[in-house]
């Protein structure tokens, strides 16, 4: 039997390996990355739409900088323990020291227009810590420790307040994000106040289909809000490579955007960001309508722009409410009230219910008013489109004024019997008398007189000396001719027919 | 194919699986029973899914938990405004009519997110993310500003406690947010503070809760006040507690919100 040796092993070598949190080429061998302290043997957890959760730094992990090393240790609010070198310093803010011991040589560092920020609230005195020795620094909110390397020419951008620690070789400035908006002073219901309305399911009602609410109401104080704060802090590191660790709170997550890829972030979920990433004020308009809701503020976003990384926190700050906003510094803008899908406005407004249900076709209709009132020497005054209400004014130099306005009153019924399901059961019985009273409500004008001549069922009725009104229904819709002038009852009916005969023309 | 009974919602899922695809909870862990009867409530892995219509849910994080919604076309959501963490640009938002609810005393406007597209929520503090699926027909309350969202098939309102005593000292505010179900299911996704608990009380049954630890119940359930004969200063009215009685669920949250005795 020949003795064949065993083939030798390889000799051991350390397996390169990046890192898929710092982007750092670092040792495979360990159980987390030497720059950032990210556990090294769990796979990227990468939600769906492409944020990347950052994993906790295991307890005790160590990360190595310079000939310093710091610790972190603990779960809930992680503490960041550092063992400094002979002559080795870190700065951090005074109020995220938790313990140091007395080896160790702590004074404060002198920073370049500390004034400014100081005039603008923040507690900020900027501590320097040099080795030999040892400190730790933590923060007091449940989250985690977040290392992030800095290589030489890299920059990042930091909301305020959630730097914990960076090494002497990075740049520590700072800068106005120039990201506010000036806005009343909002309170219950985000800032929005009723007007008096009156009482009484008729009123009620009649809010569905014409709410007036006004915004801010007697809280004309106006305040001047930063959702990314008034300064972003910058750390840069210039000729060697530094570390800059920060605090999120709740969990963080980073994701990348490419070139030109856009996301909108909870003003205060925003942690940092790569200097290359853009970013600027989005104001949306939520839909909205009908009931108590004629009226909201715009909701301020942070909108972000690649190309680079961005991290959020999911724990945020919660933004104040507000009321109307005034001005802002240059935003984007979008009014879901102009661009809301017909398929969606049943969800959560009524008005967007019944105009998503109305089957009037406004456009040809108002052509052929408009079209025969400039012909008779009218002037088209201002239109009022109410959801399925669609009213045009016209005035005469002689003193003529003609309203016309088109119901679709099956619509507007159909509109509010969708509330049912919206309001939930209990507030059924409502609705269903909400309903009946708006068909009373919106159908023609009780106790005219019938019409004939229009080929449609129509009455005429006198409302006082000088006014009147002419009613026609016709597939489902009821269309209303009201006129006010001095003249006799005769040319008032002349003139609401012929205004009737030509918006039933062109009424569908 | 054997079938995995969930344990918290009780839907069937395929053998094999590790997530519930109705609620996310873990299938392959044991079901948590304090010695007192407290069930504790799943602990979602993180990146776990789940779907409901034509949308998923995946649930990240483990300190301030985040849903993440993909959702799809027809399908929507609605929250508390300030709870959306991200969204796509082009997600449109839309306020719900909730008449009365600034008159409650609060503050949030509940808002819609419509499909397609992604949206994100969480709340802003530690704590567990509760995936409470509804059956039709259900109804359940949920302490207010409790709710992370809720699918529109879903019908929300508010609902006074009932009983002034409980109005004025049992510390939980006026109002309660109620959830139900008509023909269909929804999903409810509710955020506890600290760690969340739920028993099953039997018809008749009483526990006493701080009435800031109370979280959610089945409509069946009622909550009153109940007074103890403890005087906790020298001019304070004593120790309230909420006096909840059965039958049905009871969830409850361990980070409570003291609301004091003697205010």
């Amino acid at each position: 039997m020949s003795m064949l040796p065993p083939p030798s092993a390889a000799p051991a070598t350390a397996a390169s390996y990046t890192c898929p949190y710092c982007r750092l080429d670092g040792d495979a061998t360990g159980t987390s990355c030497t720059h950032c302290g990210a556990p090294v043997d769990i796979r990227a957890r990468v939600s769906e739409s492409g944020w990347e959760k950052q994993p906790a730094i295991k307890d005790m992990a160590r990360i190595q900088f310079g000939q310093s090393t710091c610790q972190v240790s603990g779960m809930y609010v992680p503490a960041a323990e550092l063992r400094l070198a002979q002559g080795e310093s870190v700065y951090f803010s005074h109020d995220s020291l938790l313990w140091a011991d007395m080896q160790i040589t702590l004074g404060s560092q002198s920073l370049k227009g500390a004034w400014t920020r100081k005039k603008a609230g923040l507690p900020l005195v900027m501590m320097e810590a040099t080795g030999p020795g040892q400190l730790a620094l933590s923060d007091n909110n449940a989250g985690e420790t977040i290392a992030v390397p800095l290589l030489p020419g890299r920059s990042v951008e930091v909301r305020e307040h959630r730097f914990l620690m960076a090494t002497e070789n990075v740049t520590y400035d700072w800068f106005q994000s120039n990201i506010w908006y000036r806005a009343t002073e909002g309170g219950g219901g985000g800032g929005i106040k009723k007007k008096a309305i009156g009482g009484g399911l008729g009123m009620l009602a009649s809010m569905v289909l014409d709410t007036e609410i006004e915004a801010g109401g007697d809280k004309n104080e106006v305040t001047t809000h930063y959702p990314a704060g008034n300064f972003l802090d910058r750390f840069s590191a210039t000729d060697s490579p530094g570390l800059l660790l920060l605090h999120g709170r709740g969990n963080v997550f980073t994701r990348d955007l490419a070139e030109g890829q856009t996301i909108c972030v909870h003003a205060g979920a925003f942690v940092w960001k790569d200097a290359t990433v853009g970013m600027g004020l989005h104001l949306e308009r939520p839909k909205s309508g009908g009931w108590f809701v004629g009226w909201q503020p715009a909701t301020p976003w942070l909108r972000m722009w690649g190309p680079g990384r961005v991290a959020v926190s999911s724990a945020y700050e919660p933004t104040e409410g507000t009321g109307r906003i005034l001005n802002t510094s240059q935003a984007s803008l979008v009014d879901w009230n102009q661009q809301m899908p017909a398929h969606l406005a049943g969800i959560g407004s009524v008005r967007g219910a019944a105009a998503a249900a109305s089957t009037h076709d406004d456009k040809a209709f108002e052509a052929a008013l408009d079209a025969f009132a400039t012909s008779q020497g009218f002037t088209a005054g201002k239109d009022r489109n109410l959801a399925a209400v669609h009213s045009h004014a016209y005035s005469h130099p002689g003193g003529i004024e003609i309203g016309c306005r088109v119901v679709d009153t099956a619509a507007s019924v159909a509109a509010v019997s969708s509330m049912t399901g919206m309001l939930g059961s209990r507030m059924a019985g409502l609705s269903g008398k909400i309903s009946a009273k708006m068909e009373s409500r919106l159908g023609a004008p009780t106790g005219g007189e019938p019409l004939e001549g229009l080929g449609v069922p129509a009455t005429w009725k006198q409302t006082g000396d000088d006014s009147a009104v002419l009613a026609a229904t016709k597939n489902g819709k009821v269309f209303t001719v009201n006129i006010k002038a001095r003249m006799s009852p005769q040319d008032m009916m002349g003139w609401a027919r012929a205004f009737a005969a030509a918006g039933l023309a062109a009424m569908q | 194919m054997d079938l995995i009974v969930c344990s918290w919602c009780q839907s069937q899922n395929p053998g094999g699986t590790t997530s519930c695809d109705v609620c996310g909870a873990p299938l392959d862990d044991a079901v948590k029973v304090s010695d007192g009867g407290w069930r504790e409530a799943p602990r979602l892995h993180d990146m776990a899914e789940f779907s409901f219509g034509t949308s998923t849910c995946q649930v990240e994080g483990d300190v301030v938990p985040v849903a993440e919604l993909k959702l799809g076309q027809g399908d929507s959501i609605y929250f508390e405004h300030h709870v959306l963490l991200w969204k796509d640009e082009a997600v449109p938002i839309t306020v719900m009519n909730t008449p009365g609810r600034s008159l409650g005393g609060m503050p949030s406007v509940v808002t819609v997110a419509s499909g397609p597209g992604r949206v994100a929520v969480s709340r802003d503090a530690a704590g567990e993310m509760v995936v409470l699926p509804m059956h039709p027909s259900m109804e359940i309350d949920v302490r207010e500003h409790a709710f992370l969202a809720a699918s529109a098939s879903i019908s929300y309102s508010f609902v006074r406690i009932k009983g002034l005593a409980n109005v004025l000292h049992g510390g939980n505010g006026m109002y309660m947010d109620r959830f139900v179900t008509q023909g269909g299911p929804g999903l409810l996704l509710l955020h506890g503070n600290g760690n969340v608990f739920e028993r099953l009380l039997a018809p008749g049954e009483k526990m006493l809760l701080e009435p800031g630890a109370f979280l959610f119940k089945d409509a069946s359930v009622q909550m009153n006040t109940h007074q103890l004969p403890v005087k906790t200063g020298l001019l304070s009215r004593g120790m309230y507690l909420a006096e909840m009685t059965g039958p049905g669920r009871i969830g409850i949250q361990s980070m409570y919100v003291h609301h004091g005795s003697d205010d």
